[in-house]
């Protein structure tokens, strides 16, 4: 029974594991993705504050 | 002489790599055990590493006890987040079962043996949460009974009786 089990477990684990192919698109992705996040925290942060100083800028002249 | 820019840039891309081959194998492990669906762990690995490179500078200061908990507590809290949101959007069943069958076709695998490999990944998908993560971290992560224990906080014994366990179910279940 251990031996049979022991087979089967090896085939799983070889079906289970992430393939080297799969890793290294989620090496990309994670790098890419963390990047992308940031560019448009950028983006917000240029579309909320250039405004509210142009806004402050405008106000100190009067 | 600091380092500019672009050699700091370089110097933490190299880092990340290093960080991804050397624990991506027991994270993915880990985290299929938490949730035990492989394409949720494929996703929530991402997730993970999205989190490393974005704290890459503080990760680089770590030293290599630290980095391994710390990368652990930012899977552990994924997984928790995923299994909260899961609770709410139930998981489509069997994901793990049909995948397997799919992977297989058209190789030399017999159909017996297809249909006893879907029935394996079915008894593991339906452990308990704690006898599938010692189980998966110990088979498919490769880690022995202490490593995965220092892990979880857990004795080693507590990890071998929980394997043990994990593998007379699976056993029982595949009727082998």
């Amino acid at each position: 029974m251990s031996s049979e089990l022991d087979r089967m477990l090896e085939l799983w684990k070889v079906q289970s594991k992430l393939s080297e192919v799969r890793a290294e698109q989620i090496r990309m992705a994670s790098k890419s993705e963390s990047a992308a996040e940031v560019m448009s925290i950028q983006w917000w942060k240029s579309v909320l504050i250039i405004p509210h100083t142009v806004f402050i800028g405008v106000g100190g002249q009067r | 002489m600091k380092p500019t820019n672009d050699q700091s840039s370089v110097e933490n891309s190299e880092f990340f790599d290093s960080v991804f081959r050397e624990h991506q194998k027991v994270l993915f492990a880990y985290l299929l055990g938490q949730v035990g669906n492989r394409d949720h762990a494929e996703d929530l690995l991402q997730q993970v590493f999205v989190r490393v490179w974005r704290h890459i500078e503080s990760a680089r200061q770590k030293p290599s006890k630290a980095l391994r908990h710390w990368l652990f507590s930012i899977a552990s809290n994924i997984a928790v987040d995923f299994r909260r949101s899961e609770t709410r959007h139930k998981l489509v069943p069997n994901v793990l079962l049909e995948e397997v069958v799919d992977v297989k076709k058209g190789s030399e695998v017999g159909l017996i043996e297809r249909e006893s490999l879907a029935r394996i990944s079915k008894a593991v998908e339906n452990l308990p949460e704690d006898l599938r993560t010692a189980f998966t971290m110990t088979v498919l992560g490769e880690m022995n009974s202490e490593e995965v224990g220092m892990v979880l906080g857990k004795p080693a014994g507590t990890i071998r009786y929980q394997v043990s366990e994990a593998r007379k179910r699976i056993a029982r279940e595949v009727g082998l």
